[in-house]
């Protein structure tokens, strides 16, 4: 067995060099590759930042600063349009939920006092109609109406007699 | 890495006020003041025991129907301007 080996050896002992380069130019071409991938990965990775960006309305690149503006790096304003954004989206739901219930329970409210309001005046009417029939009733056989049918005028009329 | 990328994150300038403050209006369809002043109830009838007149049975249905009328319009308008503007209307009717 280490008759038949040997001689092998001994040629790879020969090729030395030539086998490093050849594992070198391997591990080169790996990485030439992984290199590729994360390049694309990286590419895409921007466009879609820019577009995200620009949809939200701001750029991606970086701002050179200004004498009264600091400098931003890229994506610093857009993240933060975007996080308002959000914010605002929240914040404008939640007042419109707060705004609408607001508005149901003055709803409410309002059906109720007017029910109670109705309920009087209906009451106060149906009192006041009994009165003025039974007046009335009473002026039917002379046509000669008193204190009494002028009271229950003025009552179904809801008015009062004018204080002297 | 991580902590000095924090540490960078830390003094880089932070914009704000990029987008308004969110607002939530309430729109209120207020009538013209004209359109809710109460009722008007002038001074009825005098009622008075000495005033005593004769009047034929149809005039008095109508005197009737118009005071009913009248009487139920106003009651109306107080509750419809108390819908619109609470409270306004159920004081001057409890101060009657």
């Amino acid at each position: 067995m280490k008759t038949f080996l040997s001689p092998l050896f001994a040629k790879l002992r020969a090729e030395a060099a030539f086998l490093v380069l050849l594992a070198v130019a391997a591990v080169g071409a790996w990485l030439y590759v992984q290199f590729q991938q994360v390049r694309a990965d990286r590419d895409d990775a921007v466009h879609r930042a820019e577009l995200i960006c620009a949809s939200s309305g701001t750029d991606w690149t970086a701002t050179p600063g200004g004498k009264t503006t600091p400098a931003y790096k890229r994506g610093v304003l857009c993240r933060a349009k975007v996080a308002g954004l959000a914010d605002f989206k929240a914040h404008t739901d939640e007042l419109t939920a707060r705004t609408l219930a607001q508005a149901l329970a003055d709803h409410d409210a309002r059906q109720n006092t007017d029910n109670q309001a109705a309920r009087t005046a209906a009451e106060a009417a149906r009192a006041a109609a009994q009165r003025m029939e039974m007046a009335d009733a009473q002026a039917e056989r002379k046509n000669l109406v008193d204190r009494d049918w002028f009271a229950a005028v003025n009552g179904v009329a809801g008015l009062r007699a004018p204080r002297h | 890495m991580a902590l000095q990328a924090c540490a960078h994150r830390g003094t880089e300038p932070v914009p704000t006020a990029l987008v308004p403050d969110p607002v939530a209006v309430v729109v209120k369809a207020t009538p013209p003041a004209e359109l809710l002043r109460c009722a008007t109830r002038p001074a009825g009838i005098p009622e008075d025991p000495a005033l005593i007149a004769q009047i034929p049975t149809a005039v008095r249905a109508g005197i009737i129907r118009m005071a009913t009328a009248f009487g139920a319009n106003a009651a109306q308008l107080d509750r419809l301007i108390d819908w619109n503007a609470p409270g306004s209307c159920a004081s001057a009717e409890a101060a009657r």
